[in-house]
């Protein structure tokens, strides 16, 4: 338990510094597909829903923020399965980037 | 130089010739393309007009079948090698839009790999500081 617990607030720490990479290089705001591949590159062991459940978290924290769409099936009907787009970091979560601000729960 | 030289020799015949047919196959062609168009635009006024041509009328019709079949092969061929050429230029823009995000994505991931580096740098770093500091207490200690 303990060590999913040091896992998450690491993983959180790198979706947002690979967030703010982005921003800074004036490169275009990822997706979370984009976002988990660079995770799976970087060796993190996460799940796409995992992932969307850790952005989700951290947009509550008001570190994160992006647009959200549900996807839709053959039929046109609305599934259970969710995108993001254009994730951005918000100005709290570009203080915790920079060191300006830190939070026990996520290690930058 | 006498007339039999020139069609003898053929010199200046072949070489109004060669100017000749050119500019008749382009007069026809104009021509040919006009009636199409009043045909297009206004068809009894073309009819007319190829019935008081006489015996030309049937070299009319001839004219624009043939004019026209060559018309729909240059245009059928100059569409398809538009086609093609738009279908090159998608899966380029494609390729190009795909190795930019890979590129991108690349350049995102280094980052982070160099500042997680430097994180590890600057902790090695402060242990070894502390240790340092450690070893030199216990040193003094030792003096004392």
């Amino acid at each position: 338990m303990g060590t999913d617990v040091e896992l998450l607030k690491q993983l959180r720490g790198s979706i947002l510094m690979l967030v703010n990479n982005r921003h800074v290089a004036q490169q275009s705001r990822a997706d979370h597909i984009l976002l988990w591949r660079m995770l799976q590159d970087l060796r993190f062991s996460i799940g796409e829903s995992e992932l969307i459940t850790i952005c989700q978290d951290l947009a509550d924290r008001g570190f994160l923020k992006y647009e959200e769409s549900r996807d839709k099936d053959q039929h046109g009907r609305p599934t259970t399965r969710v995108s993001l787009y254009k994730l951005q970091l918000t100005p709290a979560g570009r203080d915790l980037c920079e060191g300006t601000t830190s939070n026990p729960a996520i290690y930058i | 130089m006498t007339a039999l030289q020139l069609v003898g020799d053929g010199g200046m015949l072949k070489w109004i010739r060669n100017l000749l047919y050119p500019g008749v196959a382009g007069v026809m062609i104009a021509i040919t393309l006009g009636i199409i168009d009043l045909l297009k635009s206004s068809p009894n006024a073309g009819v007319e007009l190829l019935k008081s041509w006489g015996p030309g009328f049937l070299l009319g019709l001839l004219a624009i079948a043939v004019v026209g079949t060559f018309l729909d092969k240059v245009t059928s061929s100059w569409q398809s090698s538009v086609d093609a050429q738009q279908q090159v230029a998608v899966a380029l823009t494609q390729l190009a839009e795909k190795d930019d995000r890979d590129r991108d994505r690349m350049v995102t991931e280094t980052q982070y790999m160099m500042q997680r580096m430097e994180q590890t740098h600057a902790t090695v770093a402060a242990v070894a500081a502390a240790v340092g500091r450690i070893e030199q207490r216990m040193s003094l200690k030792d003096a004392g």
